[in-house]
């Protein structure tokens, strides 16, 4: 089939977005119910406090408020995707140990009421010394965050191959850096909100904004002493997620007293509430010493990672795992030897982020080519080019299988040819570019190790003809709804707004696992592909016998089953299904997808960067982005653009201003006033250059897209910088106080 | 409660009981059911909440309700039924520019307040409009173009492209 043949794929399509634009879409926070009550945490006054004694009889005296404390939780009290040590509500005679940890929760009909009530909840504590970071993690000074790691490491993790020694004794050069990054909010638009309440049978329903509705269900469940067949969870579309609406935060708080008060309760974060609660991306400190020969080839790699797990386990272990599977990137190191720590402290929880412990290894790498580049006097782009892996060479994780050509110096050229030259530097400015490369990873659904592996999508015909897609997938915004209804339509030859996509219901929906790590258009897509050929075979064989001909010769194309090279002689999908429906051929086909190999899906990214820097204040504008993808083939290519750009801008903003710093385990920039995510008064010229090399395992040929552009981007940009004016920010975001440090400028605190 | 405000929402006249600390937002979301006015901030850091209230873009939730008596508002639910939105969805959505869609409605509310005080405005001009609107997915780029479109009046859409249904 040629890409011309195809009716859906590769079209711009949104059926998502009509909905949205007319403010129609209900996010979890515009649902309310008869009876409904308002609920709210009562969050820990310290970072860390052992919890003597929580008074909750002053907000009883309220009229109508339901109160909630530990005491009333009949199941684990635990949860967690790695290690169950996360309270729901922390106890008395227990610790908090971070800002979002929750001692109580109130609900009121009223919303006022209900804060009065939070107010009246009277919290006695010991307040205790907490850990503020890695290096008070390392160091031991306070007391361990949980008594039972007494070296609060959350979890550590290695990758060797070759001889990292001989690797460093081939080398004529040796760079050796430390490279600090800040921990990211999300800052998706929408702050957390959940609506929970017991149904007809007493089942508790859970419709909220959430990326894993299986998992949010089972683990929800354990954790309140729920049966998982008690428990519905319904994800509501996402106002963005990025990764931080992968772990429970409020719809835990929500099902607890919707079960108390046995009334519909719903919860909606305040934005500092949002802030404070929901893992963020994990700082991290990198000591990384990178080797090579004079002619610039890499002889060695060794790094250090450590990441700010926060309080809790969480998703740490995993995403310092993939900070070390994608340490080496795009290039052949023979030789590596990398250790990552995950250490607990007293700050915010860390988690998923879009990119999952990449955006960090990458920026530590890049900016350490640049420096050797630097160094050896080669052109930075020539050195990535000359160490970029060829077909048959190793990856530097064993979890990618160089199936398909490594196309980095494919779109290293297809990024620098739209670049074209760079612009002239503003008046009084000193311009640069910067070049920043990857070789991002995606998951396909067969690490065991990621909790991912497996997923399910069912396809029915209904009766009339019309096709139905049920995939507990969850819409973020990524297109996912058009995704699915895409290939659908293109497998049954009906035009895609014509196909009903059923997303994130665990009563209605197969196990699709999460909505996170690049993977649904992957894993659902041949998922879906798989059941609905299955389908489509019983389905010829009943045409065949109607028709008269070879089941073979059968085609499903423009809304009818026909004989290929014979269309006039054809049923119509209303026909076919009416014609089976009575004949007893089950019309509906769920199919269980799971990648043979323990691998990860990965591609080749490169991103260039053109900045402006004013030598007098340190301040940085970047006039333009472009970013070349490989992405196999793009389903959906005003989806993938949208991926990529957005992508970029987020990335852009940990680069130059997000930085969620935290002061003696507290928040020092809980709004968005003082945490700065770009604005579009900030935004540069951004680019984004497809490269189609279809992708063997991939449904038509598509790769994972959704967070490879927020890899790049930081350190083209701070590569950029150190174009422009000699100084590599090691340490970011590079505010100008920063870059004025680095220029030798005095800075004024 | 303290107050009732009256008020022209989507060009009917509505009433609603008060209290001191209620903002407009308060009103259009709770009492009045109109929820596709998304809350996002509370603080008008991320203009969200932004409607049309006696011709300019404001976050609803700055401002009191007791102080909302007398005016005019228009929400996304009321300008997506006048003939002109049907430009704005279309632009929208060929330019790639909803993605979560959660900024949507003020973005795109936004937009008509600028439209309507400039017709052609510059690049600049644009993105200094909606720089009140925070957006996390699109990277701007796209709601940008959205309103170039807009403005040139050539928010016609090609026959591959969907986005109508």
């Amino acid at each position: 089939m040629t890409v011309d043949a195809y009716r859906s794929i590769g079209r711009s399509i949104s059926l998502e977005g009509p909905d949205k634009a007319r403010g129609r879409t209900k996010y979890a926070g515009d649902l309310s119910m008869p009876g409904m009550l308002h609920g709210l945490p009562v969050l820990t006054p310290v970072p860390r406090a052992l919890i003597t004694a929580v008074d909750v009889s002053g907000a009883r005296e309220l009229p109508g408020v339901v109160v909630v404390t530990a005491a009333d939780i009949a199941g684990s009290n635990r949860f967690g995707p790695t290690k169950p040590d996360q309270p729901v509500l922390v106890a008395e005679g227990e610790e908090v140990r971070y800002v979002g940890d929750a001692v109580a929760l109130v609900a009121a009909e009223d919303l006022w009421v209900a804060e009065e009530a939070r107010r009246r909840v009277r919290i006695s504590y010991e307040e205790r010394a907490p850990v503020d970071g890695i290096r008070a993690a390392l160091a031991g000074v306070a007391a361990p965050v949980h008594a039972d790691v007494p070296d609060n490491v959350c979890a550590r993790s290695q990758l060797a191959m070759g001889d990292v020694d001989e690797g460093f004794r081939l080398a004529d050069v040796v760079i050796e850096e430390t490279v600090l990054t800040p921990r990211q909010e999300h800052a998706y638009l929408e702050p957390e909100a959940a609506l929970a309440y017991l149904d007809e049978r007493d089942r508790l329903v859970i419709l909220s904004c959430l990326q894993d509705p299986y998992y949010f269900g089972y683990d929800i469940a354990q954790s309140l002493g729920l049966p998982a067949n008690r428990v519905r969870v319904i994800a509501t579309p996402l106002g963005g997620g990025f990764g931080g609406k992968d772990d429970i935060t409020l719809q835990a708080h929500a099902a607890l007293l919707a079960l108390h008060a046995r009334r519909p309760v719903r919860m909606v974060y305040s934005r500092e509430e949002s802030i404070l609660i929901h893992p963020k991306r994990h700082p991290a400190e990198i000591r990384i010493k990178l080797g090579a020969t004079r002619a610039g080839l890499l002889t060695a790699l060794q790094a250090e990672v450590f990441t700010d797990a926060g309080a809790y386990s969480g998703r740490s272990p995993v995403v310092v795992l993939v900070a070390l599977h994608s340490m080496s990137g795009p290039y052949a190191i023979p030789h590596l030897r990398l250790e990552g720590t995950a250490l607990f402290s007293n700050n915010l929880i860390t988690g998923a982020c879009r990119g999952y412990g990449q955006p960090q290894s990458t920026v530590a790498r890049e900016i350490v080519l640049d420096l050797l580049a630097e160094r050896l006097g080669v052109d930075p782009i020539t050195l990535r080019k000359m160490n970029s892996l060829r077909e048959g060479q190793r990856p530097g994780t064993p979890f990618a299988n160089l199936d398909s050509e490594p196309s980095l110096v494919e779109v290293i050229d297809a990024a620098v040819t739209r670049a074209g030259p760079p612009p002239e530097p503003r008046p009084g400015r000193k311009a640069g570019r910067g070049i920043a490369c990857a070789m991002p990873l995606f998951d396909i659904g067969a690490l065991p190790s990621l909790g991912l592996a497996g997923v399910s999508v069912a396809v029915e015909m209904m009766v009339d003809g019309s096709i139905v897609v049920c995939d507990s997938a969850v819409d973020m915004g990524q297109g996912v709804r058009s995704a699915l209804a895409m290939m659908a339509a293109e497998e049954f030859g009906v035009a895609a707004e014509d196909v009903t996509v059923l997303l994130g219901d665990t009563d209605l929906c197969p196990k699709s696992g999460p909505t996170t790590g690049s993977r649904q258009t992957y894993v659902s897509g041949n998922a879906l592909l798989q059941a609905a050929r299955l389908l489509k075979e019983r389905l010829m064989v009943a045409a065949a016998e109607k028709l008269e001909v070879d089941p073979g010769t059968l085609e499903f194309r423009e809304d009818a089953i026909r004989v290929v090279g014979d269309p006039g002689r054809m049923m119509t999908l209303s026909d076919l299904a009416r014609c089976c429906y009575y004949r007893g051929v089950n019309l509906r086909q769920e199919s269980w997808f799971k990648a043979g190999q323990a691998i990860i899906g990965h591609t080749f990214v490169a991103t260039v960067a053109d900045v402006d820097v004013d030598p007098a204040t340190g301040e940085t504008e970047v006039r333009r982005l472009v970013t070349a993808h490989d992405i196999g083939k793009a389903i959906n290519p005003a989806a993938v653009r949208g991926q990529l750009i957005g992508g970029s801008v987020q990335s852009m903003g940990w680069a130059l201003t997000e930085d969620l710093a935290q002061d003696a385990c507290r928040v020092t920039t809980p709004s968005l006033s003082e945490y700065l995510v770009p604005t579009a008064a900030d935004v540069p010229e951004v680019e984004a250059v497809l490269v189609e090399n279809a992708y063997p395992t991939g449904p038509y040929g598509a790769k994972g897209v959704g967070e490879h552009a927020t890899v790049t981007t930081a350190p083209a940009i701070l590569n950029a910088m150190h174009q422009a004016t000699g100084v590599m920010v090691r340490e970011f975001p590079a505010t100008p106080e920063r870059v004025a440090r680095g220029l030798g400028l005095v800075v004024i605190e | 409660m303290v107050g009732t405000v009256r008020l022209v929402v989507n060009g009917l006249p509505r009433e609603a009981q008060v209290g001191a600390a209620d903002t407009l937002l308060d009103v259009l979301r709770d009492v009045l059911g109109l929820t596709g006015t998304k809350r996002g901030c509370g603080k008008g850091d991320c203009g969200a909440c932004t409607v049309i209230l006696n011709g300019d873009a404001v976050c609803a939730c700055l401002v009191p309700a007791l102080q909302a008596g007398a005016t005019t508002v228009l929400t996304i639910e009321g300008f997506a039924e006048t003939p002109e939105f049907a430009r704005y969805e279309r632009a929208f959505l060929e330019a790639g520019a909803v993605q979560c869609g959660y900024c949507t409605p003020g973005m795109i509310l936004s937009a008509k307040a600028l439209l309507d005080r400039v017709a052609i405005p510059t690049r600049s001009q644009i993105r200094e409009g909606i720089s009140g609107n925070l957006c996390r997915c699109t990277g701007y780029v796209q709601i940008v173009e959205a309103i170039e479109f807009l403005a040139a009046g050539a928010a016609s859409m090609p026959a591959d492209a969907g986005g109508s249904g």
